[in-house]
């Protein structure tokens, strides 16, 4: 007899088949687990290489911190901080150099487990000579540099084949582990938000009121706004609260989700620049990335791809020449060929004759010149290829998603509108995979 | 085949459970959780999954505690100096570099001087206290712990001996012609105004604690030093005396 009790658990059978289907077997974030891990990489090597002008009051044996080494301690603690040993610490340029190198290579894409686990010892053995130094950004780091160990941040599927019950470890692993690294995430939030429920100053609204009077963590004129305009922190204060527990509950929300996000942004680019807590501010945005739709992190790998973006320009407009005259300049990598509009352009596939462009502003991929970007369009791919410009991202994101960017490049160019059948038209399938 | 699928995603789910469960109980206050599995927890979370998210909270510190130095050649005491001022005037200039980081360097030479002395205060008292001492008397001149009976035994501890490293390694950086004959700080604690005194458009902070460590006297040696001054007079206590 078919009992509405025996349907339901036959439902619910099908269902936890097919969870645990999903679990051992889908990968469905491989490229957010692979964009994440070259984010948090680039993070680290930039937090190194702002400590290098000072590396020796920063790293060095003569530095003005207390280091303490414990005897007898566990076989890990005593790896991760190797370079506590007296007779170790004038050698710490080998972690640091040796650090920048495994965090470059990772960031290209070479043998990335490995070198996240390789990144995580040298960082944590910079950690422990660096100790005052460290913030919550720096322990949220750690953390999730663990996570990633087990994460497929490869951006490729999991082999194995041969070898089907290990394959499904490791992709339940790699599941498994991003999910835990997200509500990690969630949990920082969680966890600053329910301490500061016990502080007088948090409770009242005035919290930011008094901490942006702190050397340490304002600006000469943030501290004089919170003078004229005391409403301002104590808005702040407020939004800083509500935020905090926000976003632990509402981010599992896919429709919110992008909004928080956005909030986040705003947040962590006021704590980066008005408190001075840049690589703070920076890591935590970072660390959104572990939300991002795979599509979307898909389409930010291929933008930041290292393939050559070709250019051409009227030199005859003055703001556009401008612009292109600056991200030559800026240019390290070699990653912008620049023609102007005099050079003939390249023949599109299926024309006889080459047709120029009236467009002041044109671009297009050396493996896809038949897709051209125009306006906007070419603005954002020129400015994608600039490595300079990688510790913004997080800003130019925000200005792109809240429409400042495009408005800001119409003011540029008379001759504003997006090639929409191009910048619209999908890559074909072959280029659809990662660039690295 | 399915059976072990199965089995892989139970251990996973496991794994992952009992991860994210030793997280939260790490993380909670005081509670029956933590109470029966708080040790576990300890011994599971270090050193890989070390965490602390008490970020400005309860209260957030709001005062600001720095170093003041001064530095004395030919019997001539130098002004007060911020060694740390040019570094936060950079800060300041430019968020986007690694001047930030390094001046958590040289606030906390001034921060641990201050918990220091905070927690030897705090101590004194209860001591005195507990000893039926009231604690005018005890905090008063000539108290147990008055500030100067407070110094004299800070002067033993490791972060008054980090300080005079700074003082002498940032006074010698302003003297490269002559190495001075002493050195001197004092810790300043600023507390901002409070919201009542936002009118007071003169008046940067509501009140400054003002703490002057005894001068560092440096002893001619008879015979010429070896090692580079900035090293011998910061890494050796023999040819320096306090005053």
């Amino acid at each position: 007899m078919n009992t509405p009790l025996e349907r339901d658990l036959r439902n619910l059978l099908t269902r936890v088949d097919g969870w645990v289907t999903r679990l051992t077997e889908h990968e469905p974030y491989l490229q957010t687990q692979k964009l994440f891990r070259i984010g948090l990489f680039a993070w680290l090597f930039l937090h190194t290489m702002l400590l290098l002008p000072f590396h020796q009051e920063v790293f060095g044996p003569q530095a003005l911190i207390e280091r303490v080494t414990h005897e007898n301690q566990p076989w890990l603690s005593w790896l991760l901080t190797i370079a506590l040993r007296e007779n170790l610490q004038p050698y710490y340029m080998v972690f640091v150099i040796g650090q920048l190198v495994v965090l470059a290579a990772g960031i290209l894409g070479f043998a990335p487990r490995l070198m996240v686990v390789l990144a995580y010892l040298l960082t944590m053995n910079l950690n422990a000579l660096t100790g005052v130094v460290l913030d919550g950004g720096n322990n949220l780091s750690q953390l999730l540099l663990v996570y990633l160990i087990f994460i497929n941040t490869s951006g490729r599927p999991t082999q194995l084949q041969r070898f089907p019950t290990l394959r499904n470890a490791v992709v339940a692993l790699s599941n498994a582990a991003f999910f835990v690294g997200q509500v990690q995430v969630a949990l920082v939030y969680a966890c600053a938000g329910i301490y500061k429920l016990n502080g007088e100053l948090w409770q009242s609204g005035m919290a930011l009121y008094y901490l942006l009077q702190a050397e340490s963590y304002t600006h000469p004129w943030v501290a004089d706004m919170v003078f004229l305009y005391p409403w301002l922190p104590f808005l702040g204060t407020y939004f800083t609260l509500a935020f905090q527990f926000a976003f632990p509950t509402l981010i599992w929300i896919r429709s919110v989700r992008p909004w928080l996000l956005a909030a986040g942004v705003l947040l962590h680019l006021g704590i980066a620049f008005v408190m001075g807590l840049f690589t703070f501010g920076l890591v935590m945005i970072v660390s959104y990335v572990l939300f991002l739709p795979n599509e979307l992190c898909a389409r930010v790998l291929r933008l930041y791809g290292t393939r050559r973006l070709r250019i051409r320009f009227s030199p005859h407009r003055r703001p556009v020449a401008r612009l292109v005259g600056i991200c030559r300049a800026l240019d390290i990598g070699g990653r912008l060929q620049i023609d102007s509009t005099d050079a003939a352009p390249p023949a599109r596939p299926g024309r006889t004759t080459a047709s120029r462009s009236s467009a002041p502003l044109e671009c297009w991929y050396e493996h896809a010149p038949w897709l051209r970007y125009t306006g906007y369009a070419a603005v954002a791919r020129m400015l994608a290829k600039l490595w300079v410009l990688l510790p913004f991202a997080p800003l130019l994101a925000l200005m792109h998603y809240a429409g400042i960017a495009q408005r800001l490049c119409r003011m540029m160019a008379s001759r504003d509108s997006d090639n929409i059948e191009c910048a619209g038209a999908p890559l074909p399938g072959h280029l659809m995979e990662s660039s690295d | 085949m399915r059976i072990r699928r199965y089995l892989v995603a139970g251990t996973v789910l496991v794994l992952a459970a009992f991860h994210l469960l030793m997280t939260v109980v790490y993380l909670s206050p005081p509670n029956l959780l933590r109470q029966q599995f708080g040790l576990l927890a300890d011994v599971y979370m270090h050193p890989l999954f070390y965490q602390n998210w008490h970020l400005f909270s309860p209260n957030p510190g709001v005062t600001t505690t720095k170093l003041a130095v001064r530095y004395r050649i030919d019997d001539v005491w130098s002004e007060w100096f911020d060694p740390v001022q040019q570094l936060q005037d950079q800060h300041y200039a430019y968020r986007v570099t690694g001047h930030g980081k390094l001046i958590y360097v040289y606030r906390d030479v001034a921060l641990e001087l201050r918990r220091s002395y905070g927690r030897d205060v705090q101590a004194c008292l209860q001591e005195q206290l507990d000893a039926g001492v009231p604690a005018r008397e005890a905090l008063g001149p000539g108290g147990s712990c008055s500030e100067e009976a407070v110094i004299l035994r800070l002067l033993e501890h490791p972060a008054t001996a980090m300080a005079y490293r700074f003082a002498i390694a940032t006074s010698l950086a302003r003297t490269p012609d002559r190495d001075p004959d002493a050195y001197q700080f004092k810790l300043l604690e600023f507390y901002p105004l409070n919201y009542s005194e936002r009118d007071k458009v003169h008046q940067r902070w509501s009140q400054v604690l003002e703490v002057v460590f005894p001068p560092l006297e440096v002893i001619v040696p008879s015979e010429p030093l070896q090692e580079a001054p900035l090293a011998s007079a910061a890494n050796s206590a023999s040819h320096l005396r306090l005053h």
